[in-house]
């Protein structure tokens, strides 16, 4: 056990993400910085006394936490029930949950475009961005709560500061590294080699094909729902097997360090949403065709086993299974076309 | 990379000429502090010298192995001062929670190794002893830094056993219906 364990106050914003996560704690003299993948946390210290400026830069977050999908689970659940259940409005009742699920959509991409922010923090030697910050109300919320400290181990800053730094640096040197910026360290900058360009890219055959593979599976879908039951398996079946195949091609070239994390994300996503909506049809359908059994008080035509391959014959699973393969072929092309744009690499700051 | 100059200059509110952001910078006085108040000072006559830099002043003694070090060299490591060398040496060993950079976190492993391999259901035929012996086996071991209780090693390793009960439930099932066939 720990007994000298340092306790910690949790600071607003937390960035929940299906695999990765990222908080930011108040600790006695420091803000820990937590990134968190599910089976490990890396930290990051902040010391009060070394914070040299806090950033918020609006900028457009389409963040799917896990939160929301929890939501669209719910709704989910309540659209298969409501299309199942023989009982009550239940027109009336999915035209309600549509519109729900329509003004969830529009305020999420509202929020993820014009309400959302990255957060970078500068010491002395870091520039690090906050992933839990990417919220504009969690961002302001975070520096109420943080000034105070940084007031209280630095003091403040009396006036307009603009024309006390015009020829100062604030945060990290270019080049990352501090002791060469300071006179009589041992190399002098001129022999420092610049660093080498990033040789990971969004944008291979394989990436290509995999957000193709996204992109049209998804409208042949959503396009061919009133398609013959034949039809339809053959499309879901044809697509699915070609994005699993792309899925994996992907994260084999992120590990042979090709392609950049962000489309390996993607293919998992795709591969884990595949999984969850496999296992979600089939529970839905048990349990309509459950109620559907009970509610005819015939125990003679209860439907003992369900063949698997009747999900592809259903127009709602293929259509959620069309519309989530098109959302995630969207982001799969943003990534794309984002894909020349060089990424910065943030130091480390122990 | 530092704040960009067009950054500064705007004040509290700046916005980016290239995608056009509104940037807020918010300020402290560390950045005001003079950039030179950690260079080393060279050594004058008579004064002490630091081991790697024979020509800078020492300012302190690493509190490890004695050697003076100047400024420059001078790591705040817990409550002393030690040098670069006998961070490096020390680095992987016994170190102090506030240097810890990253956690293996175990209790999270436990809670989800039984909830994933119902995916591929007949592998949670394993998840029942796996959790368990990971429970024994890291129950003391630190947890995250910031997460102060551990019940996800017990909710783990409740579902776990579950799955394991059901097994053997199955399994009992199996054999008996076999017997009263034979």
């Amino acid at each position: 056990m720990e007994p000298n364990r340092e306790r910690y106050r949790r600071l607003p914003g937390r960035r929940r993400g299906f695999i990765f996560g990222s908080s930011v704690w108040m600790g006695s003299d420091h803000l820990l910085l937590v990134k968190s993948s599910r089976f490990r946390e890396e930290y990051k210290r902040f010391f009060l006394r070394d914070v040299q400026a806090i950033v918020t830069a609006s900028a457009p977050r389409f963040h799917i936490s896990t939160r929301s999908a929890l939501i669209a689970c719910l709704w989910l659940a309540a659209l298969a029930v409501s299309m199942g259940a023989s009982l009550g409005p239940r027109r009336q009742l999915t035209w309600i949950l549509w519109a729900v699920a329509a003004g969830l959509a529009i305020a999420w991409v509202y929020i993820s475009a014009a309400r959302s922010c990255r957060c970078r923090i500068y010491t002395a030697v870091s520039s690090e961005e906050l992933p839990s910050l990417y919220r504009t109300w969690t961002a302001r919320r975070f520096l109420e709560k943080v000034e105070p400290y940084l007031a209280q181990a630095q003091g403040t800053i009396e006036g307009n500061w603009a024309e006390a730094v015009e020829d100062r640096q604030v945060g990290p040197p270019p080049e990352g590294r501090i002791g060469l910026m300071m006179p009589g360290a041992v190399a002098p900058m001129a022999t420092l080699p610049p660093p080498p360009p990033s040789a990971q890219t969004a944008r291979t055959p394989v990436s290509f094909l995999f957000v193709a593979s996204l992109c049209l599976g998804g409208l042949a879908e959503l396009l061919t729902l009133s398609a013959s039951e034949k039809a339809g398996r053959w499309i879901l079946l044809g697509f699915l097997l070609m994005q699993i195949v792309a899925a994996v091609a992907v994260l084999v070239q992120n590990f042979r360090g090709i392609l950049r994390p962000a489309m390996r994300n993607l293919a998992i996503v795709t591969l884990a949403g595949i999984g969850v909506w496999y296992y979600s049809v089939q529970m839905a359908m048990g349990a309509v065709i459950g109620f559907q059994n009970a509610a005819s008080h015939n125990p003679r035509v209860v439907q003992t086993q369900m063949d698997p391959m009747l999900i592809a014959n259903y127009p709602l699973s293929r259509g959620i299974a069309g519309g989530m393969f098109l959302a995630l072929g969207l982001v799969g092309a943003i990534l794309l076309l984002r894909g020349g744009r060089s990424e910065e690499r943030a130091s480390f700051n122990v | 990379m530092p704040l960009p100059k067009w950054e500064l200059l705007n004040g509290d509110s700046a916005y980016c000429p290239t995608c056009g952001s509104r940037n807020t910078v918010f300020l402290f006085p560390a950045a005001l502090a003079q950039a030179g108040a950690a260079h080393a000072a060279t050594a004058l006559d008579g004064e002490a010298a630091c081991f790697d830099h024979p020509a800078k002043r020492a300012v302190a003694a690493c509190q490890q192995c004695g050697r003076f070090v100047c400024q420059l060299c001078a790591v705040e490591f817990g409550a002393g001062v030690w040098c670069p060398s006998c961070v490096a040496a020390r680095s992987g060993k016994a170190r102090p929670a506030t240097s810890e950079t990253s956690r293996m976190l175990y209790d999270s492993w436990a809670l989800l190794i039984p909830f994933v391999l119902l995916l591929i259901w007949p592998l949670t035929i394993l998840s029942g002893p796996a959790v368990t012996a990971l429970a024994i086996m890291k129950w003391r071991q630190p947890i995250s830094l910031v997460r102060r209780n551990r019940w996800r090693f017990g909710v783990g390793l409740a579902a776990a056993l579950a799955e394991a009960a059901l097994w053997a439930w199955g399994i009992w099932y199996l054999v008996a219906k076999v017997r009263a066939g034979a």
